[in-house]
């Protein structure tokens, strides 16, 4: 046992002499400076740049006068800000989650599911091709209805392998489809009921926001004309 | 021989090092002659009011971003909060679950601070792993037979892994990714992603060392969020919006 561990000193001490160390303590050097010395300068560059920049208090008036003026100003941006949210009922449409909040100024009066456009982009040929999405952005209700009928559009009788008729054709009223109310976004995109209430809070639709009955009871009694909705 | 070349490529390498080190110092004086050829007051802000003086900051960023016509992104690092807003009414709002916020941003002065972050900036590019708009194309049916065994039922989509990155025209990055989970896509996404970026920085960065010109940094801000709320932001956001960063000493 002596005999091993004095063969492991000797060999050691061996080894420390030999030229190899020379170049291990060499190696840990460098990897020392190539990570130690960009650090170390970064620290002192950044020390001197930013050195003009420290400043002496001014004295206690002036920091008060000055202190009082900005608060002053905030509450003054506060005032602003709250002021462009819509003291009326407003509506916000998330469409990646499928949900709407109704709001009145910041309280929020219902959160619930919806369904909004499914992003099919239906092909009939190459003549034709209709994206089902909801439009993003700032809206009005242009107008309300009770008992609403959906005239169906052309891309309902293609979807359901149909031929397209006449524009005023008896076959394009349908009735009962759209729920006991409807909102007019414009430009064809309403907020109205459905008889699939089993597909809320899924991305079913040609673009129009549904509701189930209770919400959209309580959202067309909550939403004037020019009411804003947001649909993100 | 190859002690020569051995010795001769650690040297490069540190001048290498050193050059990237000195980036973010460049990116100050940038910044630093930027605001001279503005004309700023060269009254400095006293930095007890610091505060203060970035609320305001943020507060009347908030009030521009309201005059534009899309939505905006709004990053409230003192909040923890990142969201959306149009013509000043707040939308979403995700609470971010971590955050890294580069050392350059922590010690900005407050006149950079303000000169960088007192308006909306534009995003001027971006990348992401998920898809802006899930598109499913079908077919017309050439009869109802075949309308009736197409009907439509809601697809789960799958939904890739979610990694964004914002490059701002201040020249802030900000990187949000979705919270991590064990899954073996997760991780091979997020490490594609980063190592993509590193090897970008890199790549510019040993260019402009060949070419003699000065480094080039982009201080940056990584945000973790649950995956749902940054499709919804993303997905919410126009091809041409802009963003304003709040970020507060207290908070940093």
């Amino acid at each position: 046992m002596n005999y091993m561990l004095q063969q492991i000193i000797s060999g050691f001490k061996e080894f420390l002499m030999s030229a190899k160390r020379t170049n291990i303590v060499l190696m840990v050097l460098i990897v020392f400076i190539i990570i130690v010395v960009p650090k170390v300068i970064r620290k002192a560059s950044m020390g001197l740049v930013l050195s003009p920049y420290e400043t002496t208090p001014p004295d206690s008036t002036q920091l008060s006068e000055i202190k009082a003026s900005l608060i002053t100003n905030i509450a003054k941006q506060d005032k602003k800000l709250n002021a462009k949210i819509p003291s009326a009922h407003y509506l916000i449409i998330n469409t990646a989650d499928n949900e709407f909040t109704l709001l009145r100024k910041n309280e929020i009066i219902r959160k619930d599911k919806c369904s909004t456009g499914s992003y099919i982009l239906l092909r009939n040929g190459d003549q034709q091709e209709w994206l089902f999405k909801t439009p993003k952005g700032e809206f009005k209700i242009r107008g309300k209805t009770t008992s609403p009928v959906w005239k169906k559009p052309d891309w309902a009788f293609v979807e359901a392998g149909l031929p397209v008729p006449a524009i005023n054709a008896s076959s394009r009223y349908e009735y009962g489809v759209l729920g006991d109310y409807a909102l007019n976004l414009g430009h064809g995109y309403l907020i109205h009921g459905t008889l699939y209430q089993r597909f809320l809070g899924l991305p079913v639709t040609h673009g129009c926001i549904r509701l189930n009955d209770d919400n959209l009871e309580l959202v067309y009694k909550s939403l004037d004309i020019n009411a804003k909705v947001y649909i993100f | 021989m190859i002690k020569i070349t051995f010795y001769s490529v650690g040297a490069l390498l540190l001048a290498f090092l050193i050059y990237m080190s000195l980036a973010p110092v460049m990116e100050i004086r940038h910044t630093n002659q930027r605001i001279q050829m503005d004309s700023i007051p060269a009254k400095l802000l006293p930095p007890e009011l610091s505060v203060l003086n970035r609320e305001l900051a943020f507060k009347h960023a908030l009030l521009e971003l309201s005059q534009e016509d899309s939505m905006g992104l709004i990053v409230n690092l003192n909040d923890s909060t990142i969201g959306i807003s149009i013509h000043g009414v707040p939308l979403y709002y995700s609470k971010i679950n971590s955050l890294s916020i580069d050392p350059w941003l922590t010690t900005l002065p407050d006149l950079l601070y303000l000169y960088k972050f007192s308006r909306p900036v534009l995003i001027t590019s971006h990348r992401s792993t998920i898809i802006k708009e899930p598109i499913v194309v079908r077919e017309a049916p050439k009869d109802p037979v075949e309308a009736a065994i197409n009907a439509y039922l809601p697809d789960t989509l799958i939904q890739n892994p979610a990694f964004l990155q914002f490059d701002l025209e201040n020249n802030i990055r900000v990187l949000i990714e979705q919270e991590m989970t064990t899954s073996w896509l997760d991780r091979k996404t997020r490490f594609a992603f980063f190592n993509s970026l590193f090897t970008d920085n890199i790549k510019v960065n040993l260019k402009h060392f060949i070419t003699w010109r000065g480094p080039v940094y982009r201080p940056e801000i990584r945000i973790s969020l649950p995956a749902d709320d940054m499709r919804a932001i993303y997905r919410a956001l126009p091809a041409k919006t802009s963003a304003i960063i709040y970020l507060n000493k207290a908070a940093s």
